[in-house]
């Protein structure tokens, strides 16, 4: 789309750091993320890893390291030597192209499930009503949505909330999708119905970073599992290697502990 | 006791209520809508990162809160002329000071409504691109007012009482009415007793409806 070389990745981390006050949180990490590409992150609870999906789109301001989306430094302007804040408007289209799923969803509660899809394409990418309503009427029967496209959002269930907030990230055509343990908060048989819509994305060839536990849906889909421990990156590898043959002591520990 | 009632006197005199009554309610309105105007941006200051902003606009809500109502009025009408030369005629001093009064608690029921939308909002709003000020607008906002709705009713109850304090700087609203008609008929005991009903009649509603809106937002959002 910006006209890089091919052998760009859509996302390049590199070192980066965070910390909230004296506690580090991010001490170092280094990935890239390559079009089309899976990644699952794991990681035992407190290890970082929302925050590290945070720092991705600038939620989270990151202190250290860079991270570089689609060829360009997220956040950050490099002037005199020091780095200041981007300016609000290069954030903004940042973020318009990183689609974020929640673990809480986040619907917007006020609106109908059809103006949650609507939201961004029309006050953010300013698109004709009709346009972005024909989207999100497309979006909606692929995530299958389609009876419930003007209910409000605390009238659906879990996985229906889930499956509306996929579509709504989704209407801004995003060129990377992040999601946050987008199934821990629903009951175990909802699960099954998140994890379909979000195959049926990895197969068309969405570039997505997923944080979650659900290890068959990463054996499934993921190109690649990384391993977080106390904000580094512990192991990094296919999932046939890292699930069965880790190499380290921590991720055989974890693994241990989440497989049962 | 065989105290004879003559409740007749309120129909005798009764464009003496209506005249008070006429100017409690622009007494009313008048801070109403002056509490609400200088209540939301203050409300936004309060809520700034910004300490620059913050500050000034925590020390205004916490002096107005820490102070009597009262005192707060009459120093408006004895002392602010001295100090700067303006003279203020009663109703309008009552007016601004009502106003100056209840904007401090207007300040805090705004942002205890902003504060009561899940972070969570905004980070989605933000999440598809959105700016600050248009998540505050689209996002945030509209769902704190229904949380805000609620306790804006109850300080409206709260002003329509506090215009009585008018009657120490002889402002004609109903309690001064009132006083002045005792002087000349002598019948304290049906005109304060009809005074306290008739607030009452007024008032009970407007709580009750604050308590219906509660209620009612609370199965919405
Ligand atoms: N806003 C914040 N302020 C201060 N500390 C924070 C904040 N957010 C997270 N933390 C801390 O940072 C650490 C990492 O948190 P993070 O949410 O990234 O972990 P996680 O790997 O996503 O955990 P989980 O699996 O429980 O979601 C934790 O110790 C957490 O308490
Ligand atoms: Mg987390």
């Amino acid at each position: 789309m910006t006209g890089q070389p091919p052998s760009e990745p859509v996302l390049r981390v590199e070192q980066l750091r965070k910390s909230y006050g004296r506690l580090d949180v991010l001490r170092g990490i280094d990935f890239s993320v390559a079009a089309h590409e899976r990644v699952v992150v794991i990681g035992p609870s407190g290890s970082g890893k929302s925050t590290l999906l945070k720092c991705l789109n600038f939620l989270e301001p990151y202190e250290g390291g860079r991270v570089v989306f689609d060829g360009e430094l997220v956040g950050w302007v490099e002037r005199g030597g020091r780095r200041v804040r981007a300016p609000e408007k290069t954030i903004k289209r940042m973020r318009q192209r990183i689609g974020m799923v929640f673990q809480n969803f986040n619907l917007f509660p006020h609106m109908t499930i059809l103006e949650n899809v609507v939201e961004g394409p029309i006050q953010v990418l300013r698109q004709p009503r009709a346009e972005a309503v024909a989207i999100a009427d497309e979006l909606l029967r692929k995530v299958g949505l389609t009876d419930k496209r003007d209910a409000y959002p605390s009238t659906l269930s879990g996985g229906q909330q889930q499956r509306a907030a996929i579509a709504r990230a989704l209407a801004m055509r995003p060129r990377l999708m992040l999601f946050d343990e987008p199934t821990s908060s629903l009951d175990p048989e909802l699960v099954g119905e998140v994890l379909e819509v979000m195959k049926a994305l990895a197969i068309e060839g969405m570039t997505m970073i997923c944080v979650t536990h659900e290890m068959s849906f990463a054996r499934d889909v993921a190109s690649r599992v990384i391993f977080m421990d106390e904000g580094m990156i512990v192991e990094e590898g296919p999932p046939e290697t890292v699930f069965t043959a880790p190499q380290q002591e921590r991720t055989r520990a974890f693994l241990a502990r989440v497989i049962h | 006791m065989s105290y004879q009632w003559h409740f007749g006197v309120i129909g005798d005199y009764w464009f003496v209520f209506l005249r008070g009554g006429l100017a409690t309610i622009w007494i009313t309105l008048g801070s109403a809508a002056l509490a609400l105007v200088l209540g939301l941006p203050l409300g936004l200051l309060r809520g700034s990162q910004r300490r620059l902003l913050r500050l000034p606009a925590t020390a205004y809500i916490e002096f107005v809160r820490g102070t009597p109502a009262l005192v707060q009025i009459v120093w408006i009408y004895y002392c602010l002329p001295l100090l700067t030369g303006l003279r203020l005629d009663p109703v309008t001093t009552i007016v601004l000071a009502i106003g100056l009064h209840a904007a401090a608690f207007v300040a805090e029921i705004f942002r205890a409504g902003v504060n009561a939308v899940d972070r969570g909002q905004l980070m989605a709003a933000y999440s598809i691109g959105m700016g600050h000020l248009q998540a505050l607008r689209r996002i945030i906002l509209p769902q704190a007012v229904r949380k805000m709705i609620p306790p804006f009713i109850n300080e409206f109850a709260s002003l329509i009482k506090l215009t009585t304090l008018g009657s120490v700087i002889a402002v004609y609203e109903l309690l001064h009415a009132a006083n002045g008609l005792i002087a000349t008929v002598y019948r304290p005991l049906e005109i304060y007793t009809f005074l306290a009903l008739a607030f009452f009649v007024v008032i009970y509603p407007i709580i009750c409806l604050s308590q219906w809106a509660e209620r009612y937002f609370a199965r919405r959002i």
